[in-house]
């Protein structure tokens, strides 16, 4: 692709034995605790056992309302069954050439992220599935985490159609829970295919890694700007002036990419890529978030 | 469809500006490029901005090139094709004095052709190198237009043939134009303009002055260069006593002189002789002009003891009468004659003293001065005969100093007779002498008297030349045809710079 430079080291030595340790200590985490009572949790599926009433939201697939319940409360119900499938999760991974945006460029942050939600993901599912492109790999459950790195590391750097990457994870049948791991740039393309999600009753989490240049622009000066999925380029001259603007603009994507999940019911998970030389675990695991499964 | 020409085509050089040009109309372009996955938010933000992202402009780049371009065309001089053709134009006009012989609507054959050159000029394109040579007595060169300014006038007779003239102006790319009146003949290219017509005029003044004595001659010969017998008057008119116009009578060609005794006036005055014939064509020779200095008119006076000799009062009366002055009484008088006495003899005196004594007692009796003689070639003495003066008795030591006239060597060498700038004086009395009784008393007292006052000149005014005189060879000529003059070719200048203008505008316009 043009313009793209060779990208720093996604796993260097010490952010696997940083991983590890989050894996270890893996109960001490609140989070995992949560996500491992979380990993019972009723969920709408497509068969299972009655576990509950949920409020409808639209998108969801009209058969399982419970018309009952709608007669007894007023509003629209849907069932809730508890799956008894094998529990899967997924990991969606934007591998567009525009990841290589950012300073750091914001794949190396997004392929930690998903090297650790990934690994907690395996310690409490049977099988985690990594999708980014044309690539499709199945990792299954307390696999250490060097086969889910090289998953990873062999994730290729393609434009994809996010659309056709959600038809293809549909027809596997229930892919889980999908944390689908992007800068989502373009919001409105990914609406047809969050919806389509929503319509077949997936659960999806957004996860889009963070960088400084998501919320602020420092630059100054005559900039060259360059996007890497299709080439296109501009120079523009950089002054405070056209630098709010573009701030306001960036605003005004976030709630977009926030309008788009809420929509569709699902989260969008902002989470700030620590620096590329930064391991400590407290940088990488937040109180406020958690992996749910 | 010819091509434009250059008068500069070296100055195109200036077209690799263009290559500058698009190096400084492309826009700036960082060395390296930001990765952005919002290019898309970029370009929004610009136009939030009212901007627009910086890059080549392609047809703002055109039409600067287009604007250098012929920026480039008017600097080097573009203009449309030249045509060939004559480069300068030399005019040379006859301006001798028959040229001012006039016609029957008053008009002068030099007002003809410096009309008809006025024309030719006008019509001769700018760049033409036009001079103007007008050859009459003199050679006068004018260059362009401004020579019809102030022309001079007609006078004389070529001093230089016209042929000449225009043989040394034909060149290869130049063209000689001859505007004349035929008289001196018509060489080369030539605009006759002058007419055959008659003339009588004066062609000779011979001079005779008698100053300081009022009488004066002249002898004028007045000639006829007519074809028919013509009768005129002669007058004239200045500081004389007036006389009447004479009626001449002249056949064709026939030439008469006229003696004219006339007496000035005292004062001084423009003396004019002058003819009138009727149907005279050229009337620059019918007159001629000479100014008359005043006469001396000196207001004489005699001082003497009792009693006052009979010839110096006598020749007081007749000196005066010569030269229009007057006797007067001495304390009016600006010329003295002396007769004895004592008084002192300044070097202002102005007059003639005979045995007069300066105060004091210095003069010494200088009793029967023999072998007087005096010196021939003194301005005062020359061509007088003295050699009968007897004089019996004089005085030494009693002249004042001056330059010696007349001596004697007998009892011992004495001055007689010596002369300042404004008086001469005698060491003897006219009573003592028959000094009064010699013919050359009264040119002796005449000369002491014109002592100091310088003799005007003597002459006139130029007549003209009598060849100039003749009309009978004059005519009148067709408007020769005159050659191709070079043109330049109009200048595209104003033009390619009013494009350039234009695109640099459009240019503003094409954001």
């Amino acid at each position: 692709m043009k313009g793209l430079s060779e990208l720093p080291e996604a796993f260097p030595p010490e952010f696997v034995a940083m991983l590890e340790r989050i894996l270890r200590s893996g109960d001490r985490i609140w989070g995992a605790r949560v996500e491992t009572a979380r990993a019972l949790r009723m969920q709408i599926a497509q068969s299972g056992v009655f576990t509950g009433h949920r409020p409808y939201f639209p998108g969801d697939d009209p058969r399982w309302i419970d018309w009952n319940a709608c007669a007894r409360n007023g509003g629209l119900y849907v069932k809730l069954l508890e799956e008894e499938q094998q529990r899967g999760a997924c990991i969606v991974f934007e591998t567009s050439p525009r990841m290589h945006a950012g300073s750091p460029p914001r794949r190396t942050g997004a392929l930690r992220l998903a090297a650790i939600l990934g690994g907690l993901a395996l310690r409490q599912i049977d099988t985690l599935r990594v999708v980014g492109g044309s690539s499709s790999r199945e990792l299954h459950g307390r696999s250490g985490p060097d086969a889910l790195l090289d998953a990873l590391r062999a994730l290729p750097v393609e434009l994809a159609d996010p659309l056709r990457i959600a038809r293809d994870l549909s027809r596997r049948g229930d892919p889980g829970r999908i944390l689908w791991i992007s800068d989502f740039a373009e919001p409105a393309s990914f609406e047809p295919a969050l919806r389509m999600l929503r319509s077949r009753n997936h659960r999806v989490v957004g996860w889009l890694p963070a960088i400084e240049e998501d919320r602020r622009v420092r630059r100054r000066g005559l900039s060259r700007l360059l996007d890497p999925d299709d080439g296109r380029e501009i120079t523009a001259s950089i002054d405070d002036e056209l630098a709010a603007a573009m701030e306001e603009q960036l605003r005004a994507l976030a709630r977009q990419q926030d309008s788009a999940f809420a929509e569709c019911g699902y989260a969008l998970e902002r989470f700030p890529v620590p620096p590329l030389d930064d391991f400590r675990i407290s940088s990488w695991l937040g109180a406020a978030w958690s992996y749910r499964s | 469809m010819e091509l434009p020409q250059l008068n500069h085509p070296e100055r195109l050089w200036w077209l690799l500006a263009i290559v500058p040009l698009w190096l400084l109309a492309r826009p700036p372009r960082p060395q390296s490029a930001v990765l952005t996955a919002h290019l898309s938010a970029w370009i929004a933000a610009l136009a939030a901005a009212g901007r627009r992202p910086k890059r080549f402009r392609r047809w703002r780049f055109v039409l600067l090139v287009v604007a250098a371009s012929c920026g480039a065309l008017a600097f080097a001089g573009a203009h449309a094709p030249d045509r060939d053709g004559k480069k300068r134009l030399v005019a040379v006009v006859d301006a001798s004095a028959s040229m001012a012989a006039r016609d029957e609507t008053g008009t002068s054959a030099y007002e003809r052709a410096l009309a008809a050159l006025g024309e030719v000029l006008a019509a001769v394109p700018r760049q033409v190198d036009a001079r103007v040579v007008f050859v009459g007595g003199d050679l006068d060169l004018r260059i362009g237009t401004a020579a019809l300014a102030s022309p001079p006038a007609p006078a004389g007779e070529p001093c230089v043939p016209l042929d000449d003239v225009v043989e040394a102006a034909s060149m290869e790319d130049t063209a000689a134009v001859l505007w004349t009146d035929g008289q001196h003949g018509a060489p080369g290219l030539a605009w006759i303009v002058g007419r055959a017509a008659d003339n009588w005029g004066i062609t000779r003044v011979v001079r005779e002055d008698r100053w300081p004595s009022a009488d004066l001659l002249r002898v004028v010969t007045v000639e006829s260069r007519a074809a028919r017998a013509a009768e005129g008057r002669l007058a004239v008119a200045g500081p004389i006593v007036p006389i009447e116009p004479q009626v001449l009578r002249l056949d064709p060609g026939e030439r008469k002189e006229i003696r004219l005794e006339l007496r000035r006036a005292a004062g001084p005055g423009r003396l004019s002789i002058s003819v009138d014939f009727p149907g005279d064509a050229l009337a620059l020779d019918d007159s001629v002009e000479e100014d008359l200095p005043p006469l001396p008119r000196p207001k004489i006076a005699v001082l003497a003891e009792d009693p006052i000799p009979r010839a110096l009062t006598a020749a007081a009366r007749s000196l005066a009468e010569d030269l229009g002055g007057s006797v007067t009484s001495p304390e009016d008088a600006d010329f003295l004659l002396v007769e004895g006495g004592r008084m002192p003899l300044p070097k202002s005196f102005r007059g003639v003293s005979f045995g007069t004594l300066p105060p004091g007692g210095a003069a010494e009796l200088w009793p029967s001065p023999e072998g007087a003689d005096w010196d021939r070639q003194a301005p005062l003495l020359a061509g007088l005969d003295l050699s009968e003066l007897e004089i019996r008795a004089a005085w030494r030591k009693a002249l004042p100093a001056g330059k010696d006239l007349l001596f004697a060597a007998s009892s011992g060498p004495g001055v007689l007779a010596r002369s300042t700038p404004l008086a001469v004086h005698f060491a003897f009395r006219l009573a003592d002498s028959n000094l009064a009784l010699l013919p050359a008393f009264p040119q002796i007292l005449r000369r002491a008297l014109l002592l100091g006052i310088p003799e005007p000149p003597q002459g006139g005014g130029d007549l003209v030349p009598r060849a100039e005189g003749d009309l009978s060879r004059n005519r009148t000529g067709e408007r020769p045809d005159l050659p191709e003059f070079a043109r330049r070719g109009d200048s595209y200048g104003p033009l390619l710079l009013l494009a350039a203008l234009a695109c640099m505008a459009l240019r503003a316009w094409i954001l």
